[in-house]
């Protein structure tokens, strides 16, 4: 064994030490010792992956047993994925015909003694589910005790009338079972469970004692008056749209009532309570044309300008940057990602891949570019400071890491550059007094500057434990609000809202409730109130004083994990933007926003109703 | 899916050995290598879905992998991972200057563990299955930790010069 296995073997043995670690760089500076590692690597790679490909096969054979130690549960890779998938596909397509031809299905034709149900109308894709059988559902379609209804596709909708006067409106992408409440099938009232979805239950004639029973993921739904409507869905989680409920969360047992117009908040510790769910339609302000492009990743900005000015961009290169008033005429702009005015209004910003354009923003002429350095690291987010004098510019890209610049809008200079982050830096905010710029990133950190200290070392602040996607401060610099969630929006996990004391350099509470990744966090101009708005479709509101979520509205059409909203406030306060996947800009009345000094809602100005 | 994503997922799936081996190599535990694997696929799909232009997939996927691979030593920070990013680019540019013929290589490797003696299969299995160090095979087999390292070195030997003579066997004569 030469010096250089020797080197190699102890780095694989992760036993390799500084000195060691330099000796093998020295190996590695000339050609032939680049050329080995490359070899080496190529090889353990290929080892490590043929030996577990060796043990996924064996394993199903039982041909692969270790003598000396229970084997590890490493994840199989992905070739095994993909045999055992295949393998999978392969033998439910010759068995599963065999075993579906011998399912009993019900049949319009032929109703069953134990019919529980009957559908009313199907839209699109609905089916019947049986143990793992599914048969497509059509209208009049007979449906029995512990069956399961789902749709599939975010457009399919299904309605099924319950024999105990139950209405059931499944949404897309929905399963629901219907049970007997006991074991008499005849006698007892149905249990509906949402497994998952987006279901609106109400009793259609007075319930009396066979009372409604909804068991969803968060708890069981009991209907306390006669005539009761609930919805359910993973994005709000219990509504009650009309009459009385009791609530029993399934975690710790706690029991709610709710009235009409009320739904299930929960903490991050788990405790339970019943919030306000506003409901009202927002004014659309202007709609994108479709991109195709609406995956996982944000695809829409809005901002407004002092005079009230609206500025908003979709991804799409049709898209592009919309401005207006929110009652004058709409202009069209080039640009993509981020759009920002400067804090006078006069000035607008707006990126165009690796670029950034200066507009006047009276009439829209390009009045200055500032070029990236490298064409691969795209514009991510942008932030004026409070003088107007400098733009920060957040990056990312496929190739290195990302990157904040300071850019001098008086000379076009790039001013200073900052490398903090590993993955792309997602979002940008300068606090009021101009001190501060602080940056957050898909690396689940957030990197604070003192702009007014060259030397200082920015602090990187640890706490997200996910990917940051928003930050914004309060109107007083004394809170940095941080919004965190998955990186894939489609994964089912719970973004935090995180509140970040400048001063004890503490996250000082930490806002749970979403079920998945938060988008957008803004500050009321009082700043006592939170605003967020998530990819489960929904815009939430903060009590920051209670520490808790006391409203939400849910504004757009897309489903869970297709939506990811993007927030603005206007300058006077009175107006709420949101923009979504659905490729809809909406303006709505501030009057949900709490006003602590009067210990009520703000009262929306009626003569400015857009 | 698009042509564009069907032709990269083609080549991602038939390439991904070679990628493999930066990233094993590099972070040396096997379920994160393939989280890291799988993230460098879902984002050259959504490079790819964006409509961005990957003229060389192959430099792409090992600048993305290079990224997470630093991600990834950041985060166990805490584990005394032993790290160095001077050492990554420096893989980094070895991979780049040396294109294997990866599928024919991997053909000839699984024959050749095939070929293999139960005990020495079981050294490969030890290390890079289990992943356990060589103090801990040590413990384990009851055997010095530089008689395993000589053990595993001789095994590794014997499958390049096996992988080698089967590659060579299968060229077309001249």
């Amino acid at each position: 064994m030469n010096r250089l296995d020797e080197l190699l073997l102890l780095w694989q043995d992760q036993s390799i030490g500084e000195a060691e670690l330099a000796e093998l760089k020295t190996h590695l500076a000339d050609e032939a010792g680049r050329a080995r590692i490359a070899q080496e690597f190529f090889f353990t790679g290929m080892l490590a992956e043929t030996l577990q490909a060796e043990k996924a096969i064996g394993a199903a054979s039982g041909a692969w047993q270790d003598t000396t130690t229970p084997v590890k549960s490493a994840p199989s890779i992905i070739a095994s994925r993909f045999l055992v998938a295949a393998s999978g596909l392969l033998l439910l397509s010759v068995v599963g015909g065999v075993v579906w031809l011998n399912v009993r299905m019900p049949h319009p034709a032929e109703p069953s003694s134990a019919a529980f149900g009957q559908f009313e109308t199907v839209q699109g894709e609905a089916y019947v589910v049986a143990d793992q059988h599914r048969l497509p559902a059509h209208r009049g379609q007979v449906l029995s005790a512990g069956q399961g209804i789902a749709t599939e596709g975010a457009n399919s909708e299904a309605v099924v009338s319950m024999r105990d006067s139950l209405r059931l409106k499944l949404g897309g992408d929905t399963l629901v079972f219907a049970e007997s409440d006991s074991g008499d099938r005849h006698e007892a009232a149905s249990k509906i469970v949402l497994r998952q979805g987006e279901l609106l239950v109400e009793a259609t004639r007075s319930l009396k004692r066979n009372r409604m029973r909804v068991q969803t993921p968060l708890g069981t739904a009991t209907a306390e008056s006669d005539e009761a409507a609930l919805h359910v869905s993973e994005a709000a989680g219990v509504i009650v749209v009309r009459g009385e409920i009791h609530f029993v969360h399934q975690e710790t047992g706690k029991a709610l009532h709710l009235s009409s117009g009320q739904y299930v908040a929960t903490t991050p510790a788990g405790d339970v309570y019943a919030s306000e769910f506003f409901s009202g339609n927002g004014n659309v302000w202007t709609t994108f044309p479709k991109s195709g492009l609406e995956t996982t990743s944000l695809g829409y900005g809005v901002a407004f300008s002092p005079q009230g000015t609206l500025a908003t961009v979709s991804r799409t290169a049709e898209g592009g940057v919309r401005l207006g008033t929110i009652h004058g005429e709409q202009r069209g702009l080039s640009g993509e990602r981020c759009v920002q005015f400067s804090p006078d209004g006069k000035t607008l910003a707006t990126a165009e891949k690796a670029n950034i354009h200066i507009h006047d923003a009276a009439t829209l002429a390009r009045v200055q570019t500032l070029e990236g350095q490298e064409r691969r690291s795209r514009v991510q987010c942008l932030a004026f400071s409070p003088d107007g004098k400098y733009l920060a510019v957040g990056r990312g890209g496929s190739r290195g890491a990302g990157t904040v610049e300071l850019w001098a809008l008086s000379t076009g200079m790039l001013q200073r550059s900052w490398q903090n982050h590993s993955a792309d830096v997602t979002s940008l905010a300068i606090s009021p007094n101009g001190q501060w710029l602080a940056s957050g990133s898909l690396d689940r950190t957030v990197a604070l500057r003192k702009l007014s200290d060259e030397e200082m070392p920015a602090q990187v602040i640890d706490a997200p434990a996910l990917p940051v996607w928003s930050l914004s401060f309060s109107p007083n610099g004394k809170t940095l609000a941080i919004a965190t969630g998955p990186k894939d929006f489609r994964l089912r996990e719970a973004g935090m809202a995180l509140l970040w004391d400048m001063h004890t350099q503490n996250v000082r509470q930490s806002l749970g409730g979403h079920t998945r990744a938060i988008t957008s966090v803004v500050f009321s101009t009082n700043g006592q109130t939170l605003i967020t708005g998530s990819a489960d479709t929904t815009v939430r509101f903060w009590d920051l004083a209670a520490g808790r979520e006391y409203g939400m509205f849910k504004g757009h059409k897309a489903a869970p994990g297709f939506e990811a909203i993007a927030l603005a406030l206007s300058p006077d306060g009175t107006c709420l933007v949101t923009a979504s996947f659905d490729r809809m800009v909406k303006i709505w009345e501030t009057t949900w926003i709490r006003d602590h000094s009067a210990t009520a809602f703000l009262s929306w100005p009626r003569g400015d109703v857009p | 899916m698009s042509e564009r994503i069907k032709t990269l997922s083609a080549r991602f799936v038939a390439e991904r050995h070679y990628l493999m081996g930066f990233i094993y190599g590099m972070v040396r535990d096997l379920a994160a290598a393939e989280d890291i694997l799988q993230e460098v696929w879902v984002r050259l799909a959504e490079a790819a879905e964006r409509g961005e232009s990957i003229l060389e997939p192959g430099r792409w996927c090992r600048g993305v992998a290079k990224n997470l691979i630093l991600h990834h030593w950041r985060e166990k920070r805490t584990a005394k991972v032993i790290a160095d990013s001077e050492l990554l680019d420096i893989v980094e540019k070895a991979f780049e200057e040396n294109e294997e013929p990866w599928l024919e290589r991997r053909q000839a490797l699984m024959k050749c563990i095939d070929a293999l003696p139960g005990k020495s299969k079981q050294l490969l299995r030890l290390k890079y299955d289990q992943g356990l160090s060589f103090a801990d095979m040590a413990k384990r087999l009851r055997r010095s930790k530089d008689g395993l390292k000589m053990a595993l070195h001789r095994v590794r030997q014997a499958l390049v010069a096996c992988v080698e003579k089967r590659l060579t066997s299968l060229e077309p004569e001249t």
